[in-house]
Protein backbone atom coordinates (compact mmCIF):
# COMPACT_ATOMS: atom_id res chain seq x y z
CA UNK A 1 0.00 0.00 0.00
CA UNK A 2 2.63 2.41 1.00
CA UNK A 3 4.83 1.24 -2.41
CA UNK A 4 1.20 2.03 -4.17
CA UNK A 5 0.99 5.59 -2.70
CA UNK A 6 4.65 6.45 -3.01
CA UNK A 7 4.18 5.53 -6.75
CA UNK A 8 1.46 7.63 -7.12
CA UNK A 9 3.39 10.41 -5.38
CA UNK A 10 5.85 10.32 -7.91
CA UNK A 11 3.83 9.97 -10.35
CA UNK A 12 1.75 13.63 -9.63
CA UNK A 13 5.19 15.06 -8.43
CA UNK A 14 6.06 14.12 -12.28
CA UNK A 15 3.38 14.98 -13.57
CA UNK A 16 3.08 18.91 -11.77
CA UNK A 17 6.91 19.23 -13.25
CA UNK A 18 6.47 18.15 -17.21
CA UNK A 19 3.22 20.13 -16.96
CA UNK A 20 5.92 22.77 -15.66
CA UNK A 21 8.00 22.49 -17.68
CA UNK A 22 5.63 22.53 -20.40
CA UNK A 23 3.78 25.72 -19.55
CA UNK A 24 7.20 27.23 -18.65
CA UNK A 25 8.55 25.69 -22.58
CA UNK A 26 5.16 27.81 -23.87
CA UNK A 27 5.47 31.28 -22.19
CA UNK A 28 8.98 31.55 -23.37
CA UNK A 29 8.22 30.66 -26.78
CA UNK A 30 5.66 32.89 -26.68
CA UNK A 31 7.39 35.66 -25.25
CA UNK A 32 10.72 35.03 -27.85
CA UNK A 33 8.41 35.09 -30.56
CA UNK A 34 6.51 38.27 -29.12
CA UNK A 35 10.02 39.71 -29.33
CA UNK A 36 11.16 38.47 -32.67
CA UNK A 37 7.88 39.83 -34.37
CA UNK A 38 8.48 43.34 -32.54
CA UNK A 39 11.77 43.17 -34.10
CA UNK A 40 10.50 42.63 -37.46
CA UNK A 41 8.00 45.27 -37.21
CA UNK A 42 10.65 47.88 -36.05
CA UNK A 43 13.07 46.70 -39.03
CA UNK A 44 9.94 46.75 -41.19
CA UNK A 45 9.23 50.30 -39.83
CA UNK A 46 12.55 51.63 -40.54
CA UNK A 47 12.12 49.94 -44.21
CA UNK A 48 9.47 51.67 -44.70
CA UNK A 49 10.89 55.19 -43.46
CA UNK A 50 13.78 54.75 -45.38
CA UNK A 51 12.44 53.65 -48.73
CA UNK A 52 9.82 57.03 -47.68
CA UNK A 53 13.05 59.04 -47.68
CA UNK A 54 14.59 57.61 -50.80
CA UNK A 55 11.42 58.45 -53.10
CA UNK A 56 11.60 61.87 -51.57
CA UNK A 57 15.07 61.92 -51.86
CA UNK A 58 14.04 61.08 -55.88
CA UNK A 59 11.37 63.21 -55.93
CA UNK A 60 13.49 66.33 -54.43
CA UNK A 61 16.34 66.05 -57.28
CA UNK A 62 15.98 67.49 -60.23
CA UNK A 63 12.21 68.84 -60.04
CA UNK A 64 10.24 69.46 -62.90
CA UNK A 65 10.56 73.09 -62.59
CA UNK A 66 13.84 72.56 -63.84
CA UNK A 67 13.28 70.02 -66.23
CA UNK A 68 10.80 72.34 -68.19
CA UNK A 69 12.29 75.53 -67.98
CA UNK A 70 15.57 74.09 -68.92
CA UNK A 71 13.53 72.89 -72.35
CA UNK A 72 12.13 76.15 -72.64
CA UNK A 73 15.49 77.70 -72.59
CA UNK A 74 16.81 75.23 -75.46
CA UNK A 75 13.30 75.85 -77.13
CA UNK A 76 14.82 79.57 -77.48
CA UNK A 77 17.56 78.41 -79.88
CA UNK A 78 15.83 76.28 -81.64
CA UNK A 79 13.20 79.33 -82.12
CA UNK A 80 16.50 81.45 -83.13
CA UNK A 81 17.61 78.68 -85.57
CA UNK A 82 21.21 78.35 -83.03
CA UNK A 83 21.75 74.95 -84.53
CA UNK A 84 25.14 73.99 -82.51
CA UNK A 85 23.98 75.94 -78.92
CA UNK A 86 20.48 73.76 -79.53
CA UNK A 87 22.39 71.02 -80.12
CA UNK A 88 25.06 71.47 -77.30
CA UNK A 89 22.57 72.01 -74.49
CA UNK A 90 19.93 69.16 -75.74
CA UNK A 91 23.11 66.51 -75.76
CA UNK A 92 24.23 68.25 -72.24
CA UNK A 93 20.61 68.07 -70.96
CA UNK A 94 20.33 64.53 -72.10
CA UNK A 95 23.49 63.52 -70.38
CA UNK A 96 22.46 64.95 -67.31
CA UNK A 97 19.10 63.18 -67.48
CA UNK A 98 20.78 59.70 -68.58
CA UNK A 99 22.85 60.39 -65.02
CA UNK A 100 19.95 61.23 -63.19
CA UNK A 101 18.55 57.83 -63.77
CA UNK A 102 21.94 55.77 -63.52
CA UNK A 103 22.73 57.27 -60.07
CA UNK A 104 19.10 57.34 -58.86
CA UNK A 105 19.34 53.81 -58.72
CA UNK A 106 22.72 53.57 -56.65
CA UNK A 107 23.42 54.04 -53.17
CA UNK A 108 26.64 56.10 -53.46
CA UNK A 109 29.14 57.37 -56.36
CA UNK A 110 32.27 58.20 -56.19
CA UNK A 111 33.36 62.08 -55.52
CA UNK A 112 34.42 62.33 -58.64
CA UNK A 113 30.96 61.41 -60.43
CA UNK A 114 29.53 63.80 -58.15
CA UNK A 115 31.33 66.50 -59.18
CA UNK A 116 31.01 66.33 -62.68
CA UNK A 117 27.36 65.47 -62.46
CA UNK A 118 27.07 68.94 -60.54
CA UNK A 119 28.72 70.40 -62.89
CA UNK A 120 26.53 69.36 -65.95
CA UNK A 121 23.63 70.46 -63.84
CA UNK A 122 25.12 73.76 -63.03
CA UNK A 123 25.73 74.52 -66.99
CA UNK A 124 22.43 73.96 -67.59
CA UNK A 125 21.04 76.24 -65.16
CA UNK A 126 23.60 78.85 -66.40
CA UNK A 127 22.39 78.41 -69.92
CA UNK A 128 18.86 79.80 -68.13
CA UNK A 129 20.11 82.44 -65.80
CA UNK A 130 22.98 83.47 -68.21
CA UNK A 131 25.35 86.14 -66.34
CA UNK A 132 23.23 86.09 -63.28
CA UNK A 133 24.47 82.82 -62.08
CA UNK A 134 28.08 82.17 -61.60
CA UNK A 135 29.50 79.20 -59.72
CA UNK A 136 32.90 78.03 -59.15
CA UNK A 137 33.94 74.44 -57.46
CA UNK A 138 36.50 73.77 -55.50
CA UNK A 139 38.35 70.71 -54.60
CA UNK A 140 41.26 69.89 -52.38
CA UNK A 141 44.30 68.45 -54.17
CA UNK A 142 44.84 66.35 -51.15
CA UNK A 143 41.58 64.49 -51.77
CA UNK A 144 41.33 61.27 -54.06
CA UNK A 145 38.10 61.95 -55.44
CA UNK A 146 38.14 59.05 -57.62
CA UNK A 147 38.36 56.96 -54.66
CA UNK A 148 36.31 58.51 -51.88
CA UNK A 149 32.44 58.18 -51.87
CA UNK A 150 29.19 59.79 -51.13
CA UNK A 151 25.18 58.87 -50.93
CA UNK A 152 23.76 59.50 -53.92
CA UNK A 153 20.67 62.62 -54.71
CA UNK A 154 21.99 64.89 -51.65
CA UNK A 155 23.90 67.25 -52.76
CA UNK A 156 21.99 68.52 -56.46
CA UNK A 157 19.02 69.49 -54.06
CA UNK A 158 20.77 71.52 -51.97
CA UNK A 159 22.67 73.64 -55.01
CA UNK A 160 19.46 73.41 -56.82
CA UNK A 161 17.68 75.25 -52.94
CA UNK A 162 21.08 77.54 -53.93
CA UNK A 163 19.64 78.17 -57.39
CA UNK A 164 15.90 78.56 -56.93
CA UNK A 165 15.45 80.38 -53.01
CA UNK A 166 18.77 82.23 -53.40
CA UNK A 167 19.87 83.56 -56.82
CA UNK A 168 16.25 83.00 -58.36
CA UNK A 169 14.87 86.10 -55.88
CA UNK A 170 17.90 87.95 -56.13
CA UNK A 171 18.10 91.26 -58.24
CA UNK A 172 21.70 91.32 -59.21
CA UNK A 173 24.07 88.35 -60.16
CA UNK A 174 24.56 85.53 -58.05
CA UNK A 175 27.43 83.49 -57.14
CA UNK A 176 27.34 80.20 -55.72
CA UNK A 177 30.55 78.33 -54.43
CA UNK A 178 31.25 74.55 -53.85
CA UNK A 179 34.14 73.54 -51.76
CA UNK A 180 35.32 70.13 -51.22
CA UNK A 181 38.42 69.29 -48.78
CA UNK A 182 39.57 66.34 -46.85
CA UNK A 183 39.51 66.53 -42.97
CA UNK A 184 42.29 64.80 -40.87
CA UNK A 185 40.34 61.30 -40.63
CA UNK A 186 40.75 58.58 -43.09
CA UNK A 187 37.88 58.67 -45.45
CA UNK A 188 36.91 61.81 -44.40
CA UNK A 189 35.62 64.87 -45.91
CA UNK A 190 33.90 68.48 -45.67
CA UNK A 191 31.57 70.11 -48.09
CA UNK A 192 30.43 73.81 -48.16
CA UNK A 193 27.88 74.72 -50.32
CA UNK A 194 27.83 78.84 -50.11
CA UNK A 195 26.14 81.12 -52.05
CA UNK A 196 25.41 84.66 -52.05
CA UNK A 197 21.72 84.61 -52.51
CA UNK A 198 19.09 86.29 -50.72
CA UNK A 199 19.27 84.10 -47.46
CA UNK A 200 17.48 81.55 -45.71
CA UNK A 201 15.27 83.74 -43.92
CA UNK A 202 13.92 86.16 -46.67
CA UNK A 203 13.41 83.16 -49.06
CA UNK A 204 11.48 81.65 -46.51
CA UNK A 205 9.53 84.65 -45.67
CA UNK A 206 8.95 84.52 -49.54
CA UNK A 207 7.02 81.21 -49.93
CA UNK A 208 5.27 81.97 -46.51
CA UNK A 209 3.46 84.56 -48.53
CA UNK A 210 3.23 82.32 -51.53
CA UNK A 211 1.81 78.97 -50.21
CA UNK A 212 0.84 78.05 -53.73
CA UNK A 213 4.19 77.22 -55.59
CA UNK A 214 5.81 74.68 -52.75
CA UNK A 215 4.50 71.69 -50.67
CA UNK A 216 7.32 69.83 -48.01
CA UNK A 217 9.89 72.42 -48.01
CA UNK A 218 13.22 70.56 -49.97
CA UNK A 219 15.53 71.03 -46.89
CA UNK A 220 13.26 68.91 -44.60
CA UNK A 221 13.80 65.81 -46.80
CA UNK A 222 17.25 66.48 -46.78
CA UNK A 223 17.63 66.80 -42.75
CA UNK A 224 15.44 63.12 -43.03
CA UNK A 225 17.55 61.55 -45.48
CA UNK A 226 20.96 62.60 -43.64
CA UNK A 227 19.06 60.98 -39.93
CA UNK A 228 18.32 57.86 -41.93
CA UNK A 229 21.86 57.67 -43.33
CA UNK A 230 23.40 58.40 -40.28
CA UNK A 231 21.06 55.68 -38.90
CA UNK A 232 22.39 53.27 -41.56
CA UNK A 233 25.88 52.94 -39.76
CA UNK A 234 27.18 53.13 -42.93
CA UNK A 235 27.95 57.14 -42.61
CA UNK A 236 28.40 59.96 -40.24
CA UNK A 237 27.27 62.96 -41.69
CA UNK A 238 26.67 66.46 -40.09
CA UNK A 239 24.51 69.12 -41.56
CA UNK A 240 24.63 73.01 -40.86
CA UNK A 241 22.64 75.42 -42.86
CA UNK A 242 23.16 79.17 -41.90
CA UNK A 243 21.71 82.52 -43.05
CA UNK A 244 25.09 84.22 -43.72
CA UNK A 245 23.41 87.65 -42.66
CA UNK A 246 23.49 86.35 -38.78
CA UNK A 247 26.95 86.33 -38.96
CA UNK A 248 28.20 89.57 -41.58
CA UNK A 249 27.08 92.05 -43.19
CA UNK A 250 26.77 89.32 -46.83
CA UNK A 251 23.56 87.93 -47.58
CA UNK A 252 23.39 84.28 -48.52
CA UNK A 253 23.05 81.06 -47.39
CA UNK A 254 26.07 78.63 -46.11
CA UNK A 255 25.83 74.79 -45.75
CA UNK A 256 28.49 73.11 -44.36
CA UNK A 257 28.53 69.17 -43.77
CA UNK A 258 31.18 66.83 -42.24
CA UNK A 259 31.16 63.33 -43.81
CA UNK A 260 32.56 60.44 -42.38
CA UNK A 261 32.41 56.61 -44.49
CA UNK A 262 31.78 54.29 -41.73
CA UNK A 263 31.87 51.39 -43.84
CA UNK A 264 34.59 51.59 -45.53
CA UNK A 265 37.17 51.81 -42.41
CA UNK B 1 -9.51 93.68 -84.70
CA UNK B 2 -6.28 94.27 -83.33
CA UNK B 3 -5.57 92.92 -79.43
CA UNK B 4 -3.38 95.11 -77.21
CA UNK B 5 -1.05 92.66 -75.97
CA UNK B 6 1.36 92.83 -72.99
CA UNK B 7 4.01 90.18 -71.94
CA UNK B 8 5.07 89.56 -68.29
CA UNK B 9 8.15 87.13 -67.81
CA UNK B 10 11.37 87.41 -65.44
CA UNK B 11 13.31 85.69 -68.68
CA UNK B 12 13.95 87.88 -71.39
CA UNK B 13 14.34 84.29 -73.63
CA UNK B 14 10.64 83.62 -72.46
CA UNK B 15 9.27 87.03 -73.54
CA UNK B 16 11.08 86.54 -77.01
CA UNK B 17 9.95 82.88 -77.35
CA UNK B 18 6.41 83.91 -76.71
CA UNK B 19 6.81 87.08 -78.67
CA UNK B 20 7.88 85.59 -82.19
CA UNK B 21 5.19 82.30 -81.38
CA UNK B 22 2.80 85.61 -81.47
CA UNK B 23 3.97 87.15 -84.95
CA UNK B 24 3.79 83.89 -86.50
CA UNK B 25 0.57 82.49 -85.22
CA UNK B 26 -1.79 84.53 -83.53
CA UNK B 27 -1.03 88.16 -86.20
CA UNK B 28 -4.42 89.48 -84.58
CA UNK B 29 -2.53 90.03 -80.98
CA UNK B 30 -0.51 93.58 -80.66
CA UNK B 31 2.32 93.27 -78.32
CA UNK B 32 2.49 96.69 -77.11
CA UNK B 33 4.87 96.04 -73.92
CA UNK B 34 7.12 92.96 -72.64
CA UNK B 35 7.72 93.66 -69.41
CA UNK B 36 10.42 91.73 -67.45
CA UNK B 37 10.40 93.12 -63.83
CA UNK B 38 7.36 92.29 -62.00
CA UNK B 39 7.15 94.63 -59.74
CA UNK B 40 6.53 97.07 -62.98
CA UNK B 41 3.96 95.26 -64.34
CA UNK B 42 1.26 97.51 -62.70
CA UNK B 43 2.16 100.93 -63.75
CA UNK B 44 2.58 99.06 -67.26
CA UNK B 45 -1.22 97.72 -67.37
CA UNK B 46 -2.48 100.65 -66.17
CA UNK B 47 -0.57 102.82 -68.54
CA UNK B 48 -1.11 100.69 -71.48
CA UNK B 49 -4.90 99.09 -70.30
CA UNK B 50 -4.30 96.32 -72.42
CA UNK B 51 -7.06 93.61 -73.41
CA UNK B 52 -4.89 90.55 -73.02
CA UNK B 53 -2.07 89.95 -70.66
CA UNK B 54 0.16 86.81 -70.80
CA UNK B 55 1.81 86.13 -67.19
CA UNK B 56 4.73 83.93 -66.24
CA UNK B 57 3.59 82.78 -62.30
CA UNK B 58 7.25 82.01 -60.89
CA UNK B 59 9.37 85.07 -60.82
CA UNK B 60 11.94 86.83 -58.77
CA UNK B 61 10.27 88.78 -55.92
CA UNK B 62 6.79 88.57 -56.92
CA UNK B 63 4.71 85.73 -58.46
CA UNK B 64 2.11 86.33 -61.25
CA UNK B 65 -0.89 85.88 -58.78
CA UNK B 66 0.56 89.32 -56.52
CA UNK B 67 0.96 91.08 -59.60
CA UNK B 68 -3.20 90.25 -60.04
CA UNK B 69 -4.11 90.86 -56.63
CA UNK B 70 -2.72 94.15 -56.72
CA UNK B 71 -5.83 95.46 -59.02
CA UNK B 72 -9.47 95.77 -57.48
CA UNK B 73 -10.46 96.37 -61.21
CA UNK B 74 -8.60 93.43 -63.21
CA UNK B 75 -10.83 94.00 -66.57
CA UNK B 76 -7.90 92.76 -68.91
CA UNK B 77 -7.98 88.80 -69.90
CA UNK B 78 -4.90 86.60 -68.67
CA UNK B 79 -2.92 83.38 -69.79
CA UNK B 80 -0.98 81.90 -67.39
CA UNK B 81 2.50 80.55 -68.53
CA UNK B 82 4.56 78.22 -65.96
CA UNK B 83 6.62 75.68 -66.55
CA UNK B 84 5.72 73.41 -63.45
CA UNK B 85 3.13 74.09 -61.11
CA UNK B 86 0.55 71.74 -60.23
CA UNK B 87 -1.48 74.20 -57.17
CA UNK B 88 -1.51 76.98 -59.58
CA UNK B 89 -2.49 75.43 -62.39
CA UNK B 90 -5.54 73.81 -60.69
CA UNK B 91 -6.15 77.15 -59.69
CA UNK B 92 -6.41 79.20 -62.58
CA UNK B 93 -8.57 76.03 -64.19
CA UNK B 94 -11.08 76.33 -61.76
CA UNK B 95 -11.65 79.99 -62.72
CA UNK B 96 -11.92 78.87 -66.28
CA UNK B 97 -8.90 81.09 -67.32
CA UNK B 98 -6.32 80.60 -69.61
CA UNK B 99 -2.95 79.12 -69.58
CA UNK B 100 0.16 77.30 -71.12
CA UNK B 101 2.59 75.40 -69.90
CA UNK B 102 6.29 75.92 -70.90
CA UNK B 103 7.97 74.99 -73.01
CA UNK B 104 4.93 76.07 -75.09
CA UNK B 105 3.08 74.53 -77.78
CA UNK B 106 2.39 76.02 -80.87
CA UNK B 107 -1.35 74.61 -81.07
CA UNK B 108 -1.54 75.06 -77.27
CA UNK B 109 -1.09 78.96 -77.89
CA UNK B 110 -3.64 78.94 -80.82
CA UNK B 111 -5.80 77.31 -78.95
CA UNK B 112 -5.85 79.93 -76.34
CA UNK B 113 -5.94 82.47 -78.00
CA UNK B 114 -8.69 81.98 -79.64
CA UNK B 115 -10.55 81.47 -76.38
CA UNK B 116 -9.17 84.42 -75.12
CA UNK B 117 -10.47 86.13 -78.13
CA UNK B 118 -13.99 84.66 -77.29
CA UNK B 119 -13.58 86.01 -73.82
CA UNK B 120 -12.64 89.35 -74.64
CA UNK B 121 -16.00 89.81 -76.89
CA UNK B 122 -17.91 88.84 -73.87
CA UNK B 123 -16.32 90.92 -71.21
CA UNK B 124 -16.24 87.93 -69.01
CA UNK B 125 -12.89 88.97 -67.27
CA UNK B 126 -13.40 90.48 -64.55
CA UNK B 127 -15.36 88.02 -62.84
CA UNK B 128 -13.24 85.52 -63.67
CA UNK B 129 -10.01 87.20 -62.60
CA UNK B 130 -11.70 88.13 -59.03
CA UNK B 131 -13.49 84.76 -58.11
CA UNK B 132 -8.99 83.73 -58.82
CA UNK B 133 -8.15 86.70 -56.40
CA UNK B 134 -10.75 85.52 -53.56
CA UNK B 135 -10.34 82.35 -53.76
CA UNK B 136 -6.53 82.31 -53.24
CA UNK B 137 -7.40 83.89 -50.12
CA UNK B 138 -9.15 80.67 -49.12
CA UNK B 139 -7.55 77.21 -48.04
CA UNK B 140 -10.30 75.26 -48.09
CA UNK B 141 -11.37 73.39 -51.60
CA UNK B 142 -15.38 72.98 -50.50
CA UNK B 143 -15.40 77.00 -49.74
CA UNK B 144 -14.43 78.20 -53.33
CA UNK B 145 -16.09 78.51 -56.10
CA UNK B 146 -15.48 77.46 -59.77
CA UNK B 147 -16.61 78.31 -63.35
CA UNK B 148 -18.97 76.44 -65.02
CA UNK B 149 -19.22 77.21 -68.72
CA UNK B 150 -23.03 76.75 -69.39
CA UNK B 151 -24.85 77.67 -72.24
CA UNK B 152 -25.81 81.07 -71.68
CA UNK B 153 -22.01 82.35 -70.57
CA UNK B 154 -20.16 81.32 -67.24
CA UNK B 155 -21.45 80.44 -64.02
CA UNK B 156 -20.20 80.49 -60.42
CA UNK B 157 -20.76 78.39 -58.17
CA UNK B 158 -19.96 77.43 -54.46
CA UNK B 159 -18.10 74.38 -54.65
CA UNK B 160 -19.65 72.95 -51.42
CA UNK B 161 -23.12 73.47 -53.23
CA UNK B 162 -22.51 70.95 -56.13
CA UNK B 163 -24.32 68.01 -55.08
CA UNK B 164 -22.54 65.43 -58.21
CA UNK B 165 -21.77 66.28 -62.32
CA UNK B 166 -24.07 63.83 -64.15
CA UNK B 167 -22.45 63.05 -67.87
CA UNK B 168 -25.65 63.36 -70.13
CA UNK B 169 -25.26 62.93 -73.99
CA UNK B 170 -21.60 65.02 -74.23
CA UNK B 171 -23.19 67.46 -71.98
CA UNK B 172 -23.03 67.67 -67.93
CA UNK B 173 -25.64 67.90 -65.86
CA UNK B 174 -24.42 69.51 -62.19
CA UNK B 175 -27.08 68.63 -59.59
CA UNK B 176 -26.94 71.48 -56.81
CA UNK B 177 -27.55 71.15 -53.09
CA UNK B 178 -31.20 73.00 -53.77
CA UNK B 179 -32.16 70.32 -55.98
CA UNK B 180 -31.89 72.19 -58.96
CA UNK B 181 -29.78 71.64 -61.73
CA UNK B 182 -27.76 73.95 -64.32
CA UNK B 183 -26.47 72.16 -68.32
CA UNK B 184 -23.10 72.90 -69.35
CA UNK B 185 -22.37 72.59 -72.89
CA UNK B 186 -18.63 71.19 -71.34
CA UNK B 187 -18.61 67.00 -71.27
CA UNK B 188 -18.31 64.99 -68.07
CA UNK B 189 -14.44 64.65 -69.07
CA UNK B 190 -13.70 68.14 -68.65
CA UNK B 191 -14.66 68.18 -65.09
CA UNK B 192 -13.02 65.03 -64.36
CA UNK B 193 -9.60 66.87 -64.91
CA UNK B 194 -10.98 69.95 -63.23
CA UNK B 195 -11.55 68.35 -60.43
CA UNK B 196 -9.01 65.78 -59.83
CA UNK B 197 -8.77 66.12 -56.13
CA UNK B 198 -9.95 64.43 -52.93
CA UNK B 199 -13.07 66.21 -52.68
CA UNK B 200 -14.68 65.00 -55.67
CA UNK B 201 -14.76 61.47 -56.61
CA UNK B 202 -15.70 59.69 -60.18
CA UNK B 203 -17.38 56.86 -59.11
CA UNK B 204 -18.89 55.87 -62.32
CA UNK B 205 -18.19 57.26 -66.19
CA UNK B 206 -20.87 59.26 -65.84
CA UNK B 207 -20.77 60.63 -62.23
CA UNK B 208 -18.34 62.68 -60.33
CA UNK B 209 -20.05 62.98 -56.96
CA UNK B 210 -18.99 65.66 -54.19
CA UNK B 211 -17.68 63.05 -51.31
CA UNK B 212 -18.97 65.57 -48.56
CA UNK B 213 -22.46 64.89 -49.88
CA UNK B 214 -22.17 60.92 -49.43
CA UNK B 215 -24.78 60.14 -47.07
CA UNK B 216 -24.22 55.83 -46.90
CA UNK B 217 -22.80 53.24 -49.09
CA UNK B 218 -25.04 50.01 -50.18
CA UNK B 219 -23.22 46.68 -50.73
CA UNK B 220 -25.18 45.87 -54.11
CA UNK B 221 -23.07 49.15 -55.66
CA UNK B 222 -24.60 52.57 -55.02
CA UNK B 223 -23.50 55.60 -52.77
CA UNK B 224 -26.35 57.40 -51.58
CA UNK B 225 -25.71 61.25 -51.32
CA UNK B 226 -27.59 64.00 -49.55
CA UNK B 227 -30.93 64.43 -50.53
CA UNK B 228 -31.54 60.34 -50.99
CA UNK B 229 -29.69 60.34 -54.43
CA UNK B 230 -28.37 57.12 -55.33
CA UNK B 231 -25.71 57.04 -57.66
CA UNK B 232 -24.24 53.72 -59.20
CA UNK B 233 -20.63 52.92 -58.13
CA UNK B 234 -18.95 51.40 -61.50
CA UNK B 235 -17.74 47.43 -60.28
CA UNK B 236 -14.32 48.60 -61.39
CA UNK B 237 -14.16 51.29 -58.72
CA UNK B 238 -15.85 50.10 -55.57
CA UNK B 239 -12.55 49.09 -53.88
CA UNK B 240 -11.05 52.20 -54.27
CA UNK B 241 -13.89 54.15 -53.72
CA UNK B 242 -14.29 52.18 -50.05
CA UNK B 243 -11.06 52.89 -49.41
CA UNK B 244 -11.13 56.57 -50.22
CA UNK B 245 -14.55 56.69 -48.10
CA UNK B 246 -12.92 55.53 -44.66
CA UNK B 247 -10.29 57.94 -44.96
Amino acid sequence: MTNYNYFIGIFIFMLVITIGIISLFLTFNKRKNQLLQEKLEERLAAQKRQHKSELNALRSQLNPHFVHNSLNAIQYYIQRNEVEISEHYLTKFSKLMRLFFDYSRKKQITLEEEISFLNKYLEIEKMRFEEKLNYKITIDPELDTDNTVIPTMLLQPMVENSVNHGIFHKPEPGFIEISFEKDSTKNGYNLHIIDDGIGLKKSKELHAQHKTTTKAHSSEVIKERISILNDSKEWHISYDIVDRSQKSSTTGTAICMKFKNLAEQ
Amino acid sequence: MSIKTIIIDDEPKAIAILADKIKRFCPELEVVASISKPQDAFDSINEYQPDLVFIDIAMPGMTGFDILQQFTHPNFEIIFATAFDQYALDAIKHCAIGYLVKPIDNEDLVEAVVNATRNIEDKNALEKNKLLIENLGVQKFQKKKIVIPSTEGLEFVKVKTISHFEGVDGYTKIHLSNRKAMLSSHSIGHFKKLLNIEDFYHVHKSYVINMSFVERYLNDGYVVLQGDISIPVSRAKRAEFLNQLKQ
